[in-house]
């Protein structure tokens, strides 16, 4: 019991288990969560149609966003200090002082990307992209085979606009689809990609904004139990994948995301075998988190593996 | 008395004398502060009300604490449920405790120390920066060292928080530079399993360790028939009020509560004894930190 004067070693963290990785980081999958992905347009986060700017946190938020010609933006200071919202070079805007809870509005006629910052806080910026049509597709891939939706919407005249297709592995934007416009402005498509591909709307000289369709191949997964304490999936992709990286995932409850338990790859003949070590239930699936040949990020429907009885 | 009936006496009688002289132990520490890329909530949604965040927002460049190896030899491993937060110091009163503070933060160039609360310190180790007055201690520059140096008093006991009080400590203390120092009383019996929460806002979000909204907030973990302590403490600009599901305990006036109130730099542990399973949620529950996201589970198990 007696206890020598002792230094103690550097480092007593809490010993309540076994320590992370050095990185520090939860190891986390790359691609999907839930199946799929979100597409967007060029570096808008935001949804379509986000036409109020907040400005908490001494951040414009959204800090892009992309709107029809005509359409009104307002910024709302939601902050606690005092902002401005001011265009940059030519871009004719300028709210002066707000404070907090004052918001300003402005119309913004002419297609073009403009830029705008609060004088105040230098590194508080933002940008609009103005389009004269506004065309939205999914928000995440299609499985292959199956149409994509394309909606949009046209200024006060327009009778028709032409689709137009970029394939995902480059070329030329070409014609795909004349569609006709509806009494209150807006327009609807409906193509079946093969691959992943970007489309755009135009009417003369206005154009919308290109968005994105990803096409994801439809992958299939068969689980087995093998012995006391191991499962084996079986995984094959339509349209053929040959060479994806595969990866099997596990429902984390903890952690309440999939996380990656297996990886694999697709053979010649576009099907792998995953494996987990595993006596318990099991919430599965089998994702590509890069699809090849233009292809999306696919996910597999989830599997219920039982417990070994 | 016979040598074998003395030496059984002196047997029996040196460790009650030693019990009662236990003696003060010296407690040496290398801690760094390292930047760090931060991630906020890995699992990326708001799992329980089914909402993708932002991934912009959930990123972040940052300094933490990191305890090394004697000499700054290796950073240590870090435990999954510290998050951002660094080093648990823990001791008992009367101990000594010696820290060589290094700042390994080349990202940002700014200075960083250590100040400690709750421990009797001289001056040139209080680390917080008064210009015209402090030392070294108060203002580390990259790639420079300090030690500091504290006892725990009789009046230490409890936990307390450690943070940066360099001219960089409001960006400091919003990104993660903190940790808890955690002193018993002499002869107090240390518990199984003891938790470390920081609740603060960290970013757009609020935090529990650096981290935001369930599954990304710490696991904790215990089994049935083990005794907890729970150490919560805050820093920044808002005041928060912790909540067990499931559990409650006593104030120090002996009156029971399921949650209790803390501002910034105030903390406090609590103690049960695990009697039951169940998965409880552990938050703070001023309703908008709870929605956006100062929420984790706690799983007790047979």
């Amino acid at each position: 019991m007696r206890r020598a004067v002792l230094i103690a070693a550097a480092g007593l963290a809490a010993a309540t288990g076994p320590a992370a990785l050095a990185a520090g980081e939860p190891h986390h999958p790359g691609g999907t969560h839930g199946g799929a992905p979100a597409e967007s347009g060029p570096g808008a986060p935001a949804p379509a149609g986000t036409l109020t700017i907040g400005m908490r946190g001494r951040l414009f938020s959204p800090s892009r966003i992309t709107v029809l010609a005509g359409e009104r933006v307002t910024w709302v200071n939601d902050d606690s200090t005092v902002h401005d919202v001011g265009a940059d070079a030519g871009g004719g805007f300028d709210s002066g002082r707000l404070a907090p809870g004052a918001s300003y509005a402005r119309v913004l006629d002419a297609q073009g990307t403009y830029r705008y910052r609060c004088t105040l806080h230098r590194f508080m910026s933002g940008t609009i992209d103005v389009f004269a049509l506004a065309l939205a597709g999914p928000s995440g891939p299609v499985p292959a085979g199956r149409t994509a939706t394309l909606s949009g919407r046209a200024p006060d005249g327009t009778s028709a606009v032409s689709i137009e297709a970029l394939d995902v592995n480059g070329g030329a934007w070409r014609a795909v689809a004349e569609v006709p416009v509806a009494r209150d402005g807006t327009f609807a498509a409906r193509p079946t990609p093969a691959r992943s591909a970007t489309y755009r709307a135009r009417a003369g000289e206005l154009s919308s904004a290109p968005t994105r369709v990803g096409v994801a191949a439809r992958l299939t997964a068969h689980p087995h139990r093998m012995g006391r304490a191991s499962i084996e999936v079986q995984v094959s992709a339509d349209p053929a994948q040959p060479g994806a990286a595969a990866v099997l995932q596990r429902y984390d409850r903890e952690r309440f995301d999939w996380r990656p338990v297996a990886r694999g790859r697709l053979d010649a003949r576009s099907r792998a075998t995953l494996r987990l070590r595993s006596a318990r239930r099991e919430r599965l699936r089998v994702v590509l988190p890069r699809g090849t040949g233009g292809f999306a990020p696919a996910a597999s429907p989830a599997l219920r593996v039982p417990a070994t009885s | 008395m016979t040598r074998a009936a003395t030496a059984i006496a002196l047997a029996l009688v040196l460790p009650l004398l030693a019990v009662g002289r236990a003696q003060a132990r010296v407690h040496e520490h290398w801690i760094a502060a390292e930047p760090v890329h931060w991630r906020i909530a890995p699992n990326g949604r708001d799992a329980i009300h089914g909402r993708r965040l932002d991934p912009l927002t959930l990123r972040s460049d940052t300094v933490r604490y990191r305890a090394c190896t004697k000499d700054f030899g290796e950073p240590l491993r870090r435990d999954p449920g510290q998050g951002i937060v660094g080093p648990l110091i823990r001791g008992r009163a009367g101990d000594r405790f010696v820290v060589h503070f290094m700042n390994s933060d080349q990202e940002t160039g700014r200075a960083h120390s250590m100040h400690f609360h709750g421990v009797h310190y001289r001056f040139g180790s209080d680390g917080s920066y008064i210009p015209g007055f402090s030392g070294k201690g108060a203002n580390v520059k990259p790639g420079e060292e300090h030690t500091y140096e504290f006892t725990a008093g009789r009046d230490s006991v409890g936990v307390w928080s450690y943070h940066d009080h360099s001219p960089s400590m409001e960006s400091s203390i919003a990104g993660g530079l903190y940790g808890a120092l955690s002193i018993l009383r002499r002869g107090e019996r240390r518990p199984d399993r003891e938790f470390v929460s920081f609740l603060a806002q960290f970013g757009d979000y609020s935090s529990i360790n650096g981290r935001a909204f369930v599954g990304n907030t710490p696991v904790l973990r215990a089994k049935v028939g083990e005794r907890v302590q729970w150490d919560v403490l805050t820093l920044g600009d808002d005041f928060h009020t912790f909540h067990v599901h499931g559990h409650r305990w006593r104030r120090p006036d002996g009156v029971p509560e399921d949650t209790r109130t803390l501002g910034p730099a105030e903390s406090f542990r609590v103690r049960w004894r695990e009697d039951r399973p169940g998965t409880w949620l552990y938050h703070c529950h001023v309703e908008s930190h709870m929605m956006n996201e100062m929420i984790g589970i706690y799983r007790v198990t047979r």
